[in-house]
């Protein structure tokens, strides 16, 4: 076991003496602990955790990772035929989960473990070592991958972000963000529990009063929130009690709200910060309160250690960035994943187009196709288009952004039939996650399709 | 009185069972209708997250034409189907005194 994997195993134990949440009290870390041992899965196997926001699940997590398993966190809106695909593509060996139902999963084994349910699925040889953890990217039903990271790698990152932004054991973090993406699972609770420093977890509905009364009543001194958040606040005109610092990352903060967000006395330093699961996730970071106006419209500088470049410039400088991280992932798995993203010089491929000047201050310009921010929330549209084309009258699907931050789905039928759009939204919706349903779903003529 | 108190009671009844058609039609909970409780939380036992949240209130707002303000937006509000059929009465008691 290595150090890091050590470190936050022992963590554990005394973790409500500084991790809390606002709902019921937690089990005891032991007995999650016997219960996942109870299960008597091999080492290495992986166990798919439903995770709502909760120190609860950060017990599970490290008790999954503690018995030799392989964490998995997942969001806790996910559907069944979400996970039963995941549990055949990431070969999941257990699912656990407040209120899973082991009949939906024709589980053989059920154990109950602290307040979530835990089912065995079918014997699945291991397809991981101890100690590695699972992260799903973007994707949806059927088709989402995740990196396989090891917990080395992802202490390897949050302990980067750590020292990047000073966070020490002097501070109280505030958790707002879903823990079952790797800003909330990395970044803030692991980086919180080798900081030292306390955290507190917070889950939706978010409220920016609220968010401001926890910051005050908790004595909150550095938070982490979305771009989206970071307008909600500024549109009210939100007051905020004093807090050390604010980071902000998932994705592009404009030059007008980074000016914005520094004029508020509240902020004493700002943060805006770029990363991707596959590194682990954070690369680099604009520290907006020390640097010149003109790097307002960068994610700043890679973290120390981390080297950047630019793959294939054109003209104006454009073109993927790579990333060489000692935090990023081993591999990706799932969601029909046909090559690796590495080149043979051992850089991660972002699929992010980016500038990159002689400073080294990097400029985002466009993302990966297939990749849309609608309403906050990152999806994939090419696997919201499975999800229709497995509709028994739908040909293919095209799914594309909208006006106003909506999403669109054309239809081409099957031997030109008339699509009843209705029912086909409906058996959209029973797989897709609430982001990724459609606002408009329009059937095109065939021969559009055809040409 | 009696009858105020009966009244009442079948009102927060209706309400809770509007509310579980409302997370099964719309949001796709995958429970049986008798199966929700009214203490079930929305977050940890029924899944509910940030979009969830925010499409539940619309469809609240819309189905019993009322506007639930940002500052009752909160965990505790929406915390189970009874704080939830809680708040929905209190709009519509005082959309009823409005009226009046």
């Amino acid at each position: 076991m290595s150090a890091a994997a050590r470190m936050i195993i022992d963590s554990a134990k005394d973790l409500d003496r500084r991790i809390a949440d606002f709902g019921d009290a937690s089990p005891k870390y032991d007995q999650l602990f016997e219960g996942y041992a109870r299960l008597a899965l091999q080492p290495g196997s992986a166990v798919l955790i439903f995770a709502p926001n909760s120190v609860e699940f950060l017990l599970h997590w490290i008790a999954a990772l503690a018995n030799g398993y392989v964490p998995c966190a997942i969001a806790p809106s996910a559907k069944t035929p979400l996970a039963s695909a995941l549990q055949k593509s990431l070969k999941i060996a257990a699912i656990v989960g407040p209120q899973l139902d082991p009949a939906r999963y024709r589980a053989k084994h059920f154990a109950r473990i602290g307040t979530f349910n835990a089912v065995v699925c079918d014997h699945i040889p291991p397809a991981y070592e101890p100690f590695d953890v699972l992260i799903l990217t973007t994707g949806t039903s059927g088709s989402q991958p995740a990196c396989v990271h090891t917990v080395e790698s992802l202490v390897c990152n949050a302990s980067m972000t750590n020292k990047t932004l000073n966070i020490t054991a002097a501070d109280k973090q505030l958790c707002v963000l879903p823990m079952y993406h790797s800003y909330g699972l990395v970044t803030q609770s692991l980086g919180s529990i080798i900081s030292g420093c306390e955290l507190r977890i917070d889950g939706p509905p978010f409220n920016a009063n609220r968010f401001a009364d926890v910051i005050r009543k908790e004595g909150i001194s550095i938070c982490g929130i979305t771009p989206t958040i970071a307008r909600d606040l500024l549109g009210r005109g939100t007051v905020l009690p004093e807090l050390r610092s604010m980071s902000i990352g998932g994705d592009r903060v404009s030059p007008e709200d980074v000016v914005s967000l520094l004029s508020k006395p509240f902020i004493n330093e700002l943060y805006i910060t770029y990363g991707l699961t596959e590194a682990g996730p954070r690369v680099s970071v604009l520290p907006a309160h020390i640097t010149p106006v003109e790097t307002y419209d960068s994610v700043g500088m890679a973290f120390s250690g981390v080297s950047t470049r630019i793959e294939t410039p054109d003209a104006d400088g454009v073109g993927q960035l790579l990333v060489k991280t000692p935090s990023v992932c081993r591999r990706k798995v799932g969601g029909n994943i046909l090559r690796q993203p590495f080149t043979s010089d051992g850089f991660l491929e972002t699929g992010d187009l980016f500038k990159k000047d002689a400073a080294g201050y990097l400029r985002y310009v466009a993302r990966k196709a297939d990749i849309l921010i609608v309403k906050g929330e990152k999806l994939n549209t090419r696997s919201i288009d499975l999800v229709a084309e497995m509709h028994p009258d739908v040909e293919f699907a095209r799914t594309t952004a909208g006006d106003m931050n909506s999403l669109v789905t054309r239809l081409w039928a099957k031997d030109d039939k008339v699509l009843d759009l209705d029912e086909i939204k409906t058996f959209m919706k029973s797989s897709l996650r609430l982001h990724e349903v459609p606002d408009k779903v329009i059937q095109e003529r065939n021969a559009v399709f055809h040409k | 009185m009696h009858l105020r108190v009966k009244n009442e009671e079948e009102m927060m009844r209706s309400v809770e069972d509007c509310l579980r058609d409302i997370l099964i039609e719309h949001l796709f909970v995958e429970f049986d209708k008798d199966k929700i409780l009214p203490t079930a939380s929305l977050r940890e036992d029924l899944g509910l997250d940030s979009l969830g949240f925010v499409e539940l209130k619309d469809q609240v707002d819309k189905r019993f034409g009322i506007a639930i303000s940002e500052d009752e937006f909160t965990p505790e509000n929406f915390s189970t189907i009874s704080s939830l059929t809680r708040l929905i009465s209190l709009h519509c008691r005082a959309n009823r005194s409005a009226l009046r």
